[in-house]
């Protein structure tokens, strides 16, 4: 063996040790850096060299790659459990803004409920006070106020719901292009370079939040191009091209209401309709909450205020056989023929708002102590008129109704929170142990500088022997 | 061995304190409320049923008060029909004394008699605030004329005094005074006036004929009275019930919705510990451990 041989092996070491030093450099510098994969170097012993007969002695070090440590299957499995996340995070957000509202709208609406049906008892108690027809007057109109106030809350609620849609929408899109390029980046490597591992992390963290935000599914090529899958609706990300996910308002049913937001994914086919086709991740959990949930509690309460509206006037309008002035057709609500938006548009009849003296009270004329269509009013309060839906036998009270809308969201909103911190839990479990097996720990590579120093110093000690036996025999001359 | 990467142990520090400080804000939430169910998706069971209960009780409270008023409007009539026995009482009296007597002693029973039946007529037109109490429906007119003619209808004046439950306030003065449709009732006004009639002419056959009629009378009005104080005490019976009724609903709706002070107090003294621990040890992981020791 020359001594120049053992100058190159311990040159090579120093390299390598140099190297390695690096990557560690680069794990402790991205410690806190979102979705790094740690990366390790890996050494490799030279092949031996064979230039002095049979005796074969060792040619040094190279490093050979450096490696990213991520695990695949945790990371799919992140994804998947990430699309229930997204969807169950939005939903509670939501359900909790829905129960607010619900639960301050109508209770305040339940008590005005009472309100009214008390003061009607008391008309009937007192049915030749004019007084009291003015209070029945008050409380008939805080009533329609309430049920228009929670209706409008409600909408409110929804337009707001189609606001997150649309940003959530954007976001989307930029995550799609941000994905479409980094694809360009990393097929763009050359086959004999190392891979990009950077990118590849960037990558996995993009995808991570669009599964979050719209469930997706993830597949890979040959040449470790991701492709992205809306399932059920058609490609978002293919290569390093995207399709974009645009959203468009439909028609509302009249001015007063303006139509939802529906999704539509722009494909070179044309408009691909992807409202349905969305069940998961945050816009499955917003679109959920805005189709299933506040477009049914706003049918409910259109439902309770349509039902309660037609047994008032009902009994109201079969007592108006008598002579009545102007046009006043005998309801004590303006008619609303449909139960749809009846919640919004109740309102007292105007001819009563204007003169109370024309509420009824009794059935006979001039007869000022008749009480009876009073009493049968007041008498609605326990009377079970209020159908769930058509064709449904289980009917309710006013208040039980109005209790069931807000329990119903109660419900859903406790449940949806269990299932959330439930799958949170889960997400958790696994984002810790992809950050297990993938994150940075300083403690480890605090170890490991010190084992590459300490090569790194004793390689040099070896070129520093060679030198001085070089030198020894230099000195012989 | 699990390997542990720095970031988790950052993460872990991060939502242990963010676990421990939601837990410690929601007891506070609790104790400074005292409400064991802030919001319906707490305890969505627990709420229905106390929204239920407080609806019940909302009810229960205005039937409360329309009761009371309705007791008062009955006293009212029992006390129209206080005065008419005592007149009728007075008159039959005075009818006896002067059946045999002479015609000046019959002119001053008529001169008082003729006083005792326009104070009956006078009471019989009795109102309570705007409302005559024995006109029916009608009420917005004297129940009786001058002549003893009833002027008002049958009407039903009813309340709600229970759910579902009702009771009528009014008494028909049309039955209960005129006696119509009642069997072996006597039109009192018209009693009255035939002692009138009587002690005006002299005949005593006439006279006479009322006695027994104004002992009817007396027992007519006392039957009434007797049909008011039942409604009273029927009354009073369900406002004794709503009372207790009402106890027990607060409680149980406290029983649902409020929060055992102890327990509750407890709870944040347990959390608030937790929670200082919580951040004791997340600084002592996070700057009492290496990797500082092995950077050194």
């Amino acid at each position: 063996m020359a001594i120049d041989n053992i100058l190159e092996i311990g040159r090579s070491g120093l390299l390598a040790q140099q190297e390695a030093m690096q990557t560690t450099s680069n794990n402790i510098s991205n410690v806190n850096t979102k979705n790094y994969s740690r990366q390790r170097a890996e050494l490799n012993a030279r092949g031996a060299n064979t230039n002095f007969g049979w005796r074969a002695s060792g040619g040094g070090v190279d490093v050979g790659r450096t490696i990213r440590i991520h695990d695949q299957f945790i990371q799919r499995q992140v994804l998947e459990e990430s699309k229930a996340f997204g969807s169950l995070k939005a939903r509670t957000e939501s359900l909790d803004r829905i129960e607010g509202i619900a639960h301050h709208g109508l209770t305040d609406l339940s008590e005005r409920a009472n309100e009214f049906f008390s003061n009607f008892r008391e008309l009937s108690l007192n049915p030749e006070l004019p007084a009291l027809r003015v209070a029945v007057k008050e409380s008939a109109v805080n009533l329609t106020d309430g049920f228009r106030k929670t209706a409008d809350s409600l909408e409110n609620l929804r337009n707001e719901t189609d606001l997150r849609i649309a940003a959530t929408v954007d976001e989307v899109n930029l995550r799609a292009q941000e994905l479409a390029e980094l694809n360009r980046r990393i097929t763009g490597v050359p086959a004999n370079q190392e891979p990009p591992h950077e990118l590849m992390d960037r990558r996995d963290g993009v995808v991570a939040d669009l599964s979050k935000m719209l469930g997706v599914s993830v597949s890979y090529d040959e040449r470790n191009t991701m492709n992205i899958v809306i399932p059920g609706v058609g490609i978002l990300v293919h290569g390093a091209e995207f399709n974009e996910l645009s959203t468009s308002r439909t028609p509302g049913k009249d001015a007063d209401h303006s139509g939802n937001i529906d999704l539509f994914l722009k494909t070179s086919g044309g408009f691909q309709y992807a409202t349905r086709g969305i069940p998961e991740g945050e816009l499955g959990g917003l679109l959920k909450v805005r189709d299933e949930t506040i477009t049914s509690t706003l049918e409910s309460l259109d439902r309770v205020a349509h039902s309660f509206m037609k047994k008032v006037n009902e009994i109201h309008r079969g007592a108006s056989g008598l002579d009545w002035d102007s046009d006043f057709a005998g309801d004590f609500f303006e008619t609303q023929e449909s139960p749809e938006g009846a919640a919004f548009a109740m309102k007292l009849n105007g001819a009563l708002e204007k003169d109370p003296s024309l509420i009824m009270i009794g059935y006979e004329s001039d007869a000022p102590s008749d009480n009876r269509v009073a009493l049968e009013i007041a008498g609605l309060q326990d009377d079970r008129f209020v159908f769930e839906g058509e064709g449904v036998n289980k009917a309710s009270t006013l208040n039980e109704s109005i209790n069931s809308i807000i329990s119903a969201i109660a419900s859903q909103t406790h449940g949806s929170r269990q299932i959330f911190a439930h799958q949170g839990e889960i997400l958790d479990q696994l984002e810790n142990y992809q950050k297990s097996v993938s994150g940075v720990s300083l403690e480890e590579e605090a170890v490991n500088m010190m084992q590459y120093q300490a090569a790194f110093n004793a390689a040099a000690k070896t070129m520093h022997a060679g030198d001085e036996m070089l030198e020894t025999i230099l000195n012989l001359v | 061995m699990p390997r542990i990467s720095t970031i988790q142990l950052y993460d872990r520090a991060t939502s242990s304190i963010g676990e421990s400080r939601d837990r410690e804000s929601i007891t506070s939430q609790k104790a400074s409320t005292l409400k064991e169910i802030v919001r319906p998706s707490d305890d969505p069971r627990g709420w229905a049923v106390a929204q239920q209960i407080k609806d019940e009780l909302s009810i229960q409270d205005t039937l409360s008060r329309n009761a009371a008023l309705a007791r008062h409007v009955l006293t009212a009539t029992e006390d129209i029909f206080k005065q008419a026995t005592d007149h009728v009482e007075r008159v039959y009296e005075l009818g006896l004394a002067s059946i045999y007597k002479g015609q000046d002693v019959r002119t001053a029973a008529l001169q008082e008699v003729e006083e005792v039946y326009e104070s009956v007529i006078h009471a019989l037109n009795a109102r309570y605030g705007s409302r005559t109490l024995l006109g029916g429906f009608k009420s917005d007119k004297p129940a009786f004329n001058a002549d003893g003619e009833f002027l008002g209808d049958g009407g039903s004046i009813e309340i709600e005094l229970e759910r579902g439950q009702r009771i009528p306030i009014n008494i028909n003065g049309k039955a209960a005074i005129s006696g119509s449709g009642q069997s072996g009732a006597v039109n009192i006004t018209e009693v009255f006036q035939r002692l009138i009639e009587g002690l005006k002419s002299g005949d005593h056959e006439l006279i006479g004929s009322t006695f027994p009629d104004f002992q009817k009378a007396v027992s007519q009005l006392t039957s009434v009275r007797t049909e008011i104080g039942a409604r009273m005490n029927r009354i009073d019976r369900v406002l004794s019930s709503y009372e207790m009724e009402s106890v027990e609903r607060k409680e149980a709706i406290a029983e649902l919705e409020e929060a055992d002070p102890v327990k509750v107090f407890t709870d944040l003294a347990r959390d608030q510990t937790a929670l200082k621990a919580t951040l004791d040890t997340a600084h002592k992981i996070l700057t009492e451990v290496p990797p500082d020791k092995l950077f050194r």
